[in-house]
């Protein structure tokens, strides 16, 4: 058995790292002169520092521009953040998956991103009924709104075929509309992701193995469960393949990502600099100790629970909660009182804590009141 | 079990081993801060310990003295127990177990005979804790800079 004090710290790490997946999700904005500043875009998730960059622009008219979509901006980014928590798409250099695969990950990815865009609206236009929702991110859910005037899905509906009805369309909507639009114009900085992932991984990058095809279908089930459905079951794939660009680019370097090591490290080395530049947000003014976080969060809603809105049913009175004393006790055990709650039984010093001395303040924290 | 009436059915000879076993814990880095200072008057207060008895907690004794005393005046394992569960809050109060703070808690686990499987478990339910009061501060949006 190891020493005590390795088990205790090992225990210890493990903690911090929990702890730090719930701190460190944050946004932070910066001011910018305007779109050139930022490559064109509105902000970004920055692996790097786990965290969520916005920029605020200078030039008034592009920043009125940019907040009428931040809702849906930080919605998307926010996935991204979620996706890349759980080991999945392009920011996870570890996959075991084939190159192939790993770019249609990083597709994934993006798409996920977009669904989420939507899912978001979906819950929005349920609250305020205000179908011009759907028009935001330059109408790239203007299917979901047309599929809806049709009646073809009705997300106020009870019925539960139109629900499967729906939600298969934002599966494969999204999918067919990220892929017309956005899968040419990402083909260069995806092939980037791959090329830097084929350097990490060495020779097996064509192997087409059940062991790949099992991470394959596994990230792209995480990536596609949002908000408490698993989307991927209603994934028909179609059109999902690499763009031609980079089919054109994996079919020419293919024997050469296996073959020759040396011209691998030197088109990946090259390709590595470039993805360098693009994560270098010191343009942005990057400062990890300013954060903005309480205002933007309160915006996005979070895609790991349950919150897509379902066909109403009728819900059953049940009597779990009719004894009144059982309900009474687990409410205080849950709040960190005493069994009893009665006041005399509370921790005789921790009504006289005051929180101005941090060492106290986190004692009678960690002991519970 | 309340923890709380474990604290009232002890006598004062066991709330003062208690007390200076976490004193020797907190000055296990050879200083104790004005901070610590104040957690130690906390804890006398949480112990409720009569003004008369300050002058023998604070004359700590040598560490095997004092195990020695913790084996005599301890009465069951459920104390024991408990000791160790202050020990571990108090150890973890900075974020990190320091090498002497195990060594301390180790030695009073084995004087009492309470395995190291015991200990690892009570430091995870604090740690457990932990995780849970990080999570409590962002789902119900309290400021911690602000005391909230």
């Amino acid at each position: 058995m190891p020493e005590l004090e390795e088990m205790l710290k090992q225990q210890e790490q493990e903690t911090k790292k929990e702890i730090d997946l719930y701190k460190t999700v944050y946004f932070q904005k910066d001011t910018v002169p305007d779109l050139h500043a930022t490559a064109g875009m509105a902000g970004g998730y920055i692996p790097k520092y786990n965290s969520i960059l916005i920029a605020h622009f200078e030039d008034e008219k592009v920043q009125k521009q940019i907040s009428k979509d931040l809702d849906v901006f930080l919605q998307h980014e926010t996935q991204h953040y979620l996706n890349a928590q759980k080991g999945c798409g392009s920011s996870n250099p570890d996959s075991n998956v084939n190159y192939e695969q790993f770019y249609k990950l990083c597709m994934a990815d993006e798409i996920s991103a977009n669904m989420a865009e939507l899912i978001y609206l979906r819950e929005e236009y349920i609250k305020t009924k205000d179908i011009s929702l759907f028009d935001k991110h330059n109408g790239n859910f203007t299917f979901y709104k047309e599929a809806i005037q049709k009646g073809e899905i009705d997300p106020l509906s009870s019925d539960p075929k139109k629900f499967e009805k729906d939600m298969s369309l934002i599966m494969n909507g999204t999918q067919k509309m990220w892929m017309e639009n956005y899968a040419p114009f990402y083909a260069s900085n995806h092939t980037l992701f791959t090329c830097s992932y084929a350097l990490n991984k060495g020779q097996d990058m064509d192997a087409n193995n059940d062991a790949n095809n099992k991470e394959y279908s596994r990230q792209l089930d995480l990536m596609y469960t949002l908000g408490g459905i698993n989307f991927n079951k209603y994934n028909n794939q179609d059109n999902f393949e690499l763009p031609e660009a980079a089919k054109e680019f994996f079919e020419k370097e293919s024997d050469k990502l296996t073959k020759d090591e040396l011209l691998l490290l030197s088109v990946a080395k090259e390709n590595i600099e470039n993805l360098k530049r693009s994560e270098n947000v010191v343009h942005f003014g990057w400062n990890p100790d300013r954060r903005v976080s309480k205002v933007l969060k309160e915006k996005v809603l979070d895609m790991d629970k349950e919150i897509i809105t379902k066909p109403q049913k009728k819900i059953r009175q049940t009597d779990a909660a009719s004894d009144k004393t059982t309900a009474l006790k687990r409410l205080q055990e849950l709040r960190g009182l005493s069994s009893s709650g009665n006041e005399q039984n509370i921790h005789p010093g921790a009504k006289a804590i005051s929180y101005n001395n941090e060492v106290l303040r986190k004692y009678a924290e960690l002991r519970g009141r | 079990m309340n923890e709380n009436s474990l604290i009232q059915e002890m006598d004062i000879k066991e709330k003062i081993v208690f007390l200076q076993s976490f004193i020797y814990l907190i000055r296990t880095d050879g200083k104790i801060d004005q901070a610590e200072k104040d957690l130690i008057a906390e804890l006398i207060k949480s112990y409720q310990i009569a003004s008369q008895y300050f002058a023998g907690i604070s004359s700590v004794p040598a560490k095997e003295n004092l195990l020695n005393s913790l084996k005599e005046i301890v009465p069951n394992r459920v104390h024991g127990l408990f000791l160790l569960k202050e020990l571990l809050t108090i150890a973890n109060i900075d974020d990190t177990l320091v090498k002497e703070e195990i060594q301390f808690i180790e030695s009073v686990a084995e004087t009492l005979n309470i395995e190291k499987e015991k200990i690892l478990q009570i430091n995870g339910l604090i740690l457990e804790r932990k995780i849970w009061l990080t999570k409590n501060e962002i789902v119900m949006e309290y400021d911690s800079a602000k005391g909230e």
